[in-house]
């Protein structure tokens, strides 16, 4: 008896022994990566199942053009206002249906829809405005009417807001959205302002938030809230009636940037890093529903969403990027097995920037035998070295990513190269139909280029740049730090050469225009202790410590005229934005680039999906269908609208400079046909017109794109080093030699190591 | 009387065997004994046999720790140390080491450590032993002074740094001190002078836990052979080289082993007052493995972890050939 006793107690020690060594490192099924697959989304209550969310696609614009608002309704409806006949025309579609109905909403001739909302009983609200004049042209607003129509069409309520909003800039008031509470009073949002409005159209509160308003919705319970960027952080606030103010959420789940709306069973339904969580505001934390991406939807498009009653989940997308396409998706759970196969494709990234959720949604769209899915490190809360440490581990482990987003990974491509880790996509560019080499500029070709080997190629790219006056930087292609120093002692000691700049600033950016200088990569030696980097120690040391800001002070654009500014440093990703600082200086302007003692100054900087292909990838052919689909005439020519950069392939190119220098006109009320401007940048009280672009003009914009050279970018290592060892330098503690001297030998230890 | 011990050993173990053999006489008859002898036999082998599947049992999940979190580790080592990268996998056999030998930053690395273990072990065993016997006689304070040594054993490692950094930053104490005698300032951490600023860091964190094991070893040295040996008029110097150095022969061997050890891992203390890249003459071989792991350079590790390994197996063993010479005479 005593025997068995004691059997037992060392058997239960012995288990409990096992148990505790396997249970070592067993904490890796955590959830750490989210959003990887179709397979993870909505798993909460259904762990183990493969399923995904199923999309069906219908694109709305084939009913109307210049869809404006669109809205789900509460009756498994779309609503959305579009032009038909040159008239704004109210349309109604039942989901699942192909027919739409037309609805008619009392809208006046010269006036337009600037918001569209719905009430708790699901019938529609309209803010209608009306301008003096074309708004693009500085018309000011003239009337604003608010509509409350039926579903079924049946105007209901007609708000006229009388002088209230008379005479504001159409620029800086613009009618977001619009909601109504249980009581009739109407929300309005404009900008950084909430308006609360009495049945009567007599305003009973204005609420300043101080920040702009991202989105403004009504929740579950028919509270209004608007949600900004506030001093601390990502808010959502109620709409206090009463104190005629906002008040925070009583929830503890921390909201960050994203799309709002009321849920239907829950307090709220968002979006937050292209994921819908839903949550009551009780909730510890909101449950996960789905990846949007995983069912080829682009979060940063999404306009409305909902959860229909079948449990089917309907979004309403527009593409503001292109040609406004405006798409319902109505997304059905589904077994991964219903679903047709296709070979997965892993994007892998600690971060997942607007564009590659862009072009890995249309690619997905597109492709009938790959799928790409994202593999993102972490979370908000994840720590950011353990996110780089994750990425970094797949990267050489077993599991390793087909697809490498090189903006977005902490290791340089050499290093990458040293690793093995990515593949020479040469063989695939030469064997491939449609693209070839040399329909590409060139220089932006050879970005990744090295040792004859091609890793990745950016679609889309801009151009860093210095720019000056020409009566103070000349016109000549480049310029040395000696130039420089030179133009800044010309001047008075009021004078900037640059605005917000502090010494760390210019002694990076100095010394990264001018690594080639100190650093032979090739050999692996450096030489930190010749004149230039103490000139450039001196010249960093000129700058003040901290960057001052002064609220009060002139504006960028009058230190610019008055000649308290010299420099400004941009990047340029359109020719209408090179327009655009040329009328800031408002004299003949020279885009001179860095300083350098090199050819030129002016930095390629990739602006799109630059990704390199896994060298252990077993899905090769798949990773070239993806990097050759963004170099596709048809990408390329939509890639680089709205100031988002210039594309590589040159025909796309042409394109878009010589539709740069078309003119666009309007028709006036007279009937005469009017030069109007092709954008308008406004920042503050500076507002540019910019027209069509001269030959002149493209030709130097043209010139900058071939000649500028690849970013090399600083070495992380050697710019904490040289950052280190300047601040006693600039505390005045050490010489610039002594500096440069530590610099060296460190430096010099980093290089060895990596050789 | 090495003789003697000897013989005293042998008798002892002599004595065991006719104990066995009345052991099986007990039972007074031939036949009975012989059964009884293999009953007895078998019942023993049995519990043997349950001793071994207990022992088996236990010793699983820690055979199964020690494979896969140093065994198997050490064989992927090996692995990695002879293929071209970890993505890859092409065998190059001896390209890995010959690139590590090539490489200046893993010769700076292997020298300065060289170096700092050759100063600092010899430092931290004769001071320690040093301070040992001085405890060990008969001085005032003496509990005081063992406390005072062993406290910075109860010192957090950040706070070492941060005092360390009080002291020896450009703008510290030392140069404060040193001007006052009209010194110029030495950037200590960033200078020639920086090893030896890690070396005194090593020897005021080690000393206090070898002094503690060195006290223990005198004590632990047989009275009356120290009383012969004074009454044979021996000296204190001849006291001290012939039977205490004998004596504590193998704590020596612990001592350095662990000193040797602790001067491998004085990396964090130098990571922690200089960062990835120190001035080259603290840059150590941890400071080499660290760095290329980041940079996912694993065959250049490996190959520089299995290049340290085999110096550290040659100097383990050279110390392990000593301290059998010395001490082979001596009862441990």
């Amino acid at each position: 008896m005593e025997k068995r006793k004691k059997r037992k107690i060392w058997a239960m020690l012995a288990a409990f022994l096992l148990l505790f060594v396997c249970g070592c490192g067993n904490g890796s099924g955590d959830g750490s990566e989210t959003g990887t697959a179709g397979s993870n989304a909505g798993s909460s209550g259904e762990e183990g199942e493969d399923y995904v969310y199923a999309a069906e696609y219908k694109l709305l614009n084939d009913y109307c053009e210049n869809i404006g608002s669109v809205i789900l309704g509460n009756e498994q409806d779309v609503f959305f206002v579009g032009v038909k006949d040159e008239k704004y025309v109210l349309f109604s579609m039942k989901i699942g249906e192909d027919s739409v109905k037309e609805i008619p909403f009392g809208i006046e001739d010269g006036m337009q829809v600037s918001a569209m909302g719905k009430d708790m009983e699901g019938n529609l609200l309209f803010s209608l405005v009306s301008y003096e004049g074309d708004p693009e042209a500085g018309g000011a607003l003239k009337d604003v009417v608010l509509k409350k129509v039926s579903a079924q069409g049946q105007e209901l309520e007609t708000v006229n807001t009388g002088n209230t909003f008379q005479k504001k800039d159409p620029f800086s008031f613009y009618i977001s959205a619009i909601c109504q509470d249980g009581e009739g009073n109407y929300y309005l949002c404009a900008g950084q302002d909430i308006y609360v409005l009495r049945q009567d159209g007599s305003v009973y509160c204005e609420i300043p938030v101080g920040d702009y308003i991202s989105n403004m919705f009504s929740m579950k319970d028919g509270k209004i809230v608007a949600a900004y960027r506030g001093n601390t952080g990502y808010m959502l606030d109620e709409v206090d009636l009463a104190q005629k103010g906002l008040k925070p959420l009583d929830t503890s789940i921390v909201f960050d940037y994203g799309t709002f709306t009321g849920g239907t069973d829950t307090d709220l339904l968002y979006t937050q890093n292209s994921v819908l969580y839903s949550c009551n505001l009780s909730d510890e934390k909101p449950t996960s529903l789905l990846n949007w991406i995983d069912s080829d939807i682009n979060s940063n498009y999404l306009k409305d969403f909902t959860i229909l009653p079948d449990g089917r989940i309907a979004a309403v997308t527009v593409d503001y990027s292109s040609s406004g396409e405006t798409e319902l998706s109505i997304l059905t759970k589904k077994k991964r097995s219903e679903v047709p196969e296709k070979e997965t494709l892993v994007y892998s990234s600690w971060y997942v920037p607007y564009y590659v959720e862009k072009d890995i949604v249309a690619f997905n769209k597109r492709s009938d035998k790959y799928r790409i899915e994202v593999r993102e490190y972490g979370d908000d809360s994840t720590d950011m070295e353990e996110k780089i440490t994750m990425m970094n581990t797949d990267l050489t482990g077993a599991n390793p990513p087909d697809i490498i987003d090189l903006s977005y990974c902490q290791l340089s491509l050499e290093e990458l190269i040293a690793a093995g880790v990515v593949e020479d996509i040469t063989s695939y560019l030469e064997a491939d139909d449609t693209i070839k080499r040399e329909d590409y500029v060139e220089n932006v070709m050879k970005a990744y280029e090295r040792d004859g080997k091609l890793y990745a190629i950016m679609p889309c790219y801009g151009i860093d740049t210095m720019i000056g006056r020409v009566s103070d930087v000349g016109t000549g292609n480049s310029w040395t730090l000696d130039d420089m120093i030179a133009l800044m002692d010309s001047k008075g000691p009021d004078v900037e050469i640059l605005q917000y700049v502090n010494k760390n600033y210019m002694l990076y950016t100095m010394c990264k225009a001018n690594q080639g200088l100190f650093v032979d990569e090739e050999n692996g030696t450096c030489d930190f202790s010749g004149e230039e980097f103490k000139k450039i120690l001196e010249f960093a040391n000129r700058f003040p410590a901290e960057a001052n800001y002064d609220e009060n002070g002139p504006t960028e654009i009058e230190k610019l005229r008055n000649g308290q500014l010299l420099l400004l440093e941009r990047p340029v990703t359109s020719v209408s934005m090179y327009q655009m600082y040329e009328y800031e200086f408002g004299e003949p302007v020279n885009f001179i680039g860095y300083p350098t003692f090199g050819s030129t100054g002016l930095i390629l900087e990739p602006n799109s999906t630059t990704v390199a292909m896994h060298a252990a990838s077993e899905h090769k052919e798949g990773v070239w269908e993806f990097i050759r689909f963004n170099l596709t005439k048809d990408r390329q020519e939509k890639l680089g609208t709205a100031n988002g950069g210039f594309p590589v392939l040159k025909s796309a190119l042409d394109k878009m400079l010589e539709s740069d220098m078309e003119e666009e006109y309007y028709t006036d009320a007279d009937g005469n046909k009017q030069r109007t401007s092709k954008s308008t940048w406004s920042t503050g009280d500076f507002t540019v017109e910019v027209y069509a672009a001269t030959q002149e003009q493209v030709d130097r914009v043209r010139e900058m794109i071939e000649t500028a050279q690849p970013d090399i970018g600083m070495d992380e290592q050697i710019e904490a080093i040289i950052k280190d060892e300047a601040q006693a330098y600039f505390d005045g503690q050490k010489s610039a030699e002594d500096v440069a001297g530590l610099v060296q030998n460190r430096v010099q230890t980093y290089l060895d190591e990596t050789k | 009387m090495r003789e003697k011990k000897r013989e005293e050993k042998r008798g002892a173990k002599g004595h065991r065997l006719p104990l066995r053999g009345k052991l099986s006489g007990r039972e007074g008859q031939p036949g009975a004994g012989e059964r009884g002898q293999s009953e007895k036999k078998g019942g023993i082998q049995k519990k043997n046999a349950r001793s071994r599947k207990l022992a088996t049992a236990f010793l699983t999940p820690s055979v199964f720790g020690v494979m896969l979190f140093f065994v198997i580790p050490f064989f992927v080592v090996i692995y990695y140390s002879v293929v071209n990268n970890p993505v890859q996998h092409h065998f190059v056999f001896l390209d890995n080491f010959k690139n590590v030998f090539r490489n200046a930053a893993f010769r700076q690395a292997a020298f300065n450590t060289m170096k700092f273990s050759v100063i600092a072990v010899p430092l931290a065993v004769v001071l320690s032993l040093g301070l040992a016997m001085l405890l060990d006689s008969k001085i005032p304070f003496k509990s005081q002074f063992r406390t005072f040594f062993l406290t910075p054993m109860m010192v957090p490692i950040a706070s070492i740094v941060l005092i360390w950094q009080v002291l020896f930053h450009y703008n510290g104490m030392v140069n404060d001190i040193t001007a006052l005698f009209g010194m110029d300032k030495i950037d200590w951490l960033k200078s020639e002078h920086a090893q030896v600023v890690i070396i005194v860091l090593f020897l005021w964190k080690n000393l206090g836990y070898n002094m503690i094991l060195f006290m223990s070893a005198l004590g632990s040295i047989p009275k009356d052979i120290l009383e012969v040996a004074v009454l044979e008029s021996a000296r204190p110097w001849q006291i001290f080289v012939h039977i205490k150095i004998r004596y504590l022969s193998s704590t020596i061997l612990f001592v350095t082993i662990m000193s040797l050890i602790n001067s491998f891992k004085v990396f964090r203390e130098i990571y922690l007052l200089t960062d990835d890249y120190p001035y080259n003459t603290v840059y150590m071989m941890q400071h080499f493995m660290n760095n290329t792991f980041g940079n996912l350079d694993y065959q250049k590790l490996s190959a520089a972890a299995i290049m340290m390994s085999l110096v550290m197996v040659v100097i383990i063993g050279i110390l392990f050939l000593t301290e059998n010479y010395f001490g082979k005479d001596v009862e441990g």
